[in-house]
């Protein structure tokens, strides 16, 4: 009898953890991802989620325009005008930093008995030959040529900027910045959408999403302040969860893996200095859609410098 | 009853199981962020609190020294004092971090100074996370009152170790080769000051030429070549006695030297019959080994941290490169395969880098690659630059860079230290020239 009484009770409790629980995740979305060539990968988009983001492609389109001031020609066909360009994110400013106090020069008491023997010059290094060297194998070049960024700098060599010639540079500069371009543009137009109501199982297209989180980077990269000379600093991954009140502000934040950071002093270190990067009051509030808050009130960040060090 | 207690725990389980199921259901964003910037972290260093003005003037001291020692890492910037809003009259109680915020500051380093009978100094000090509104660091020091310096220094390395994960250094000396005259009358002597310059005092007169200083990993002595009595020889010179020993009696010049990590060898070259091989001398038993037999010049030698490997330059393939092979000699690998020569190499304390000296296109570099060899860069440039030797965290190379000031000859010759990144090099202040220098372990 008491058996089948708890038998009962333990299928009523499956019966509601599953309806409390399981039910709802069917409906939900599964975790956004995010794929890294965000460029790449948005014409794919166009192609399948036409409805939702009716975006103009940026090559050969069909908005016609006619030029006001001249009438006689017929109406050329011209490219569609680019999206407002939204403010970059804001930056924080610098903060007034002391310069060093000049070191006092500590006075040199030279004795008096001071005598110089400078007899044969003294050779501790072997002097090297002056000889042409024979032809060494090559130092080989990094895994892949990267455009100059404001990251390009992080561990500096000189022998880069001595052999490297200068037109080569200027290439994908210009790639880049027409990237950042486009990229800036389809975030505006995402972000300046007019907003609708609210609606949680609303679903958003690809495009929004690798705006959200190409908004997200954009916001927290530069506020992300790492040690990048510490040994194994390639290696470092740091994990936090972030949530997010409606009006874009950092409510709560926790580093996920820290029993894993604890190990050693510089994990730790690298780990609270990605918490710091998303505390810093100067680098909030998100302003992502309103509308869209259901999808963004919950974040993870994964920290790894790898790309940052080029290795 | 057994019937009773497996239906539980199934009916336990179960409902685990379904609990774990049902956990994918929180759904959210992921963002990878693979890049940040590298830009001085802003610290508020406050003046240490003090009850007399005597130790007000003390926490004054110790704040600057702090501040000095941070900014000059280049990985943290100090925030002017003049900006604090409200700063706490006690470390007792928890800061308003929301004033802190405000200036941006990242850390703040808090702390109290209290003179005890018998001149005895009392240093209290907290350093906190404005961010995070946690503490990171709190501690008590306890010293002379002369001994405050050494006690900013300290704290500094502890500031920097808890924010940045490595270990300071700080609080550690240098030894190095202060020059004086012109030409043939160039005076050298050893000259030894604190990191930041200050304490500065000479060991040696000048009566006799003297170069390529190094301080023991485990004991206060420095091991350098001397001209002493116009015969080129290895010495070993006691910091605290002031007295100088000759190593070894060896039957040709000795130069190069340098102590193996626990600081009971020393490693160094040898030049007899136009050969230049690398030898060690146990401290304890003076035996000494040969490690090399090639009829090209082998020298620079330097142990790696763990003692089991040792890298030095040798041109037994042409010209002047790299080699490593084992503390024990044998086979030598070479690591260096870039276009001009290399010198002066030098293991980092970490273990993961060898700085070196390089000479191509007619110019001089300082640079670092992995111990394989590979991934090389070049950190510094001029006219002559030489001689480097780490920080004791691997952090920071500093090395002497010589540059010509007139068509007759003249010349200056200073001390710079360069982040490992390549970034932040900065001078050195000596009283007069100077070069070779070499840093030591951090103070025991």
């Amino acid at each position: 009898m008491r058996s089948s009484v708890l038998l009962s009770t333990f299928l009523h409790a499956v019966v509601i953890v599953i309806g409390v629980y399981g039910l709802p995740s069917i409906r939900k979305p599964p975790p956004l991802q995010d794929i890294p060539m965000v460029v790449e990968i948005v014409p794919v988009d166009f192609k399948t989620n036409l409805p939702s983001a009716p975006e103009p492609p940026k090559k050969p389109e069909k908005k016609v325009e006619k030029k006001p001031p001249k009438p006689p020609p017929a109406p050329k066909v011209k490219k569609a005008p680019p999206a407002p360009t939204p403010p970059p994110p804001a930056k924080e400013p610098e903060v007034a930093v002391v310069p060093p106090p000049p070191e006092p020069k500590p006075k040199p008491k030279p004795k008096p008995k001071v005598e110089a023997k400078p007899k044969p010059k003294p050779k501790p290094k072997a002097k090297p030959k002056p000889k042409a060297p024979p032809s060494l194998v090559k130092a080989k070049p990094r895994r892949k040529p990267k455009p100059p960024d404001r990251f390009a700098m992080v561990l500096k060599n000189l022998e880069k900027t001595l052999e490297k010639p200068k037109p080569k540079k200027k290439t994908p500069k210009k790639k880049k910045t027409k990237a950042e371009e486009d990229l800036m543009a389809r975030l505006s137009k995402s972000l300046t959408r007019k907003p609708t109501e609210f609606n949680p199982d609303r679903k958003i297209s690809m495009s929004e999403q690798h705006a959200m989180i190409n908004y997200v980077r954009n916001k927290v990269e530069p506020c992300w302040n790492f040690q990048a000379g510490s040994k194994g600093a390639q290696n470092i991954i740091v994990e936090i969860k972030v949530a997010l009140s409606s009006d874009g502000k950092v409510s709560h934040a926790r580093i996920t893996n820290k029993n894993q950071l604890q190990r050693d002093a510089f994990s730790l270190a690298a780990g609270e200095a990605a918490l710091r990067a998303v505390l810093n009051p100067g680098c909030q509030p998100y302003k992502l859609p309103a509308d869209k808050y259901a999808v963004w009130k919950d974040l993870t960040l994964t920290f790894n410098p790898r790309e940052m060090l080029g290795r | 009853m057994d019937r009773f207690c497996n239906v539980t725990r199934c009916a336990g389980l179960a409902v685990l199981f379904i609990f774990f199921l049902s956990l994918p259901a929180l759904a959210e964003l992921r963002v990878d962020i693979t890049r940040g910037v590298v830009k001085p972290i802003p610290v508020a260093v406050t003046n240490l609190l003090g009850t007399s003005a005597k130790e007000q003037n003390i926490g004054r001291n110790i704040a600057n020294v702090i501040k000095a020692d941070l900014v000059r890492s280049g990985l943290f910037s100090a925030i002017d004092s003049k900006a604090f809003i409200d700063v706490e009259s006690s470390l007792d109680t928890v800061p308003k971090f929301g004033n802190w915020r405000v200036l941006k500051a990242q850390a703040l380093s808090q702390g109290m100074v209290q003179l005890e009978a018998g001149n005895k100094l009392k240093v209290q000090f907290r350093l906190w996370d404005v961010f995070a509104e946690q503490q990171m660091v709190g501690r008590v020091y306890s010293t002379v009152a002369e001994n405050w310096r050494r006690i900013a220094h300290i704290i500094a390395d502890a500031i920097y170790k808890r924010v940045t994960g490595e270990n300071g250094y700080f609080d550690t000396r240098v030894v190095y080769i202060a020059e004086t005259g012109r030409g043939d009358r160039r005076i050298k002597r050893l000259a030894i000051m604190d990191q930041d310059g200050e304490n500065h005092h000479f060991l040696t007169d000048g009566s006799a030429l003297v170069l390529t200083p190094r301080f023991s990993p485990s004991r206060q002595e420095i091991t350098y070549m001397s001209y002493h009595g116009n015969v080129p020889r290895v010495y070993i010179f006691n910091i605290d006695s002031g007295r100088q020993e000759l190593l070894g009696d060896f039957p040709g010049m000795t130069f190069a030297p340098r102590f193996s990590p626990d600081g009971n060898k020393v490693i160094m070259s040898m030049a007899k019959d136009g050969n230049t091989e690398i030898y060690t001398m146990d401290l304890r038993t003076r035996a000494q080994k040969r490690l090399t037999k090639h009829s090209a010049i082998d020298t620079s030698p330097h142990y790696s941290p763990d003692g089991k490997r040792i890298v030095f330059n040798s041109d037994r393939s042409g010209t002047q490169q790299l080699y490593v092979m084992s503390a024990n000699g044998g086979r030598a690998k070479r690591i260096s395969f870039g276009r001009g020569r290399y010198a002066t190499p030098v293991w980092s304390p970490r273990g993961d880098l060898i700085a070196f000296t390089k000479i191509t296109r007619g110019k001089f570099f300082i640079g670092v690659m992995d111990v394989d060899g590979k991934g090389e860069r070049l950190l510094s440039e001029g006219f002559l630059v030489e001689s480097p030797t780490w920080a004791p965290n691997g952090r920071v190379i500093m090395y002497f860079r010589e540059t010509p000031i007139s068509k007759k000859g003249g010349k200056v010759s200073k001390l710079y230290s360069i982040d490992l990144t390549g970034h932040n090099e900065r001078e050195m202040v000596t009283p007069m020239d100077a070069s070779d220098p070499a840093w030591s372990p951090l103070i025991p």
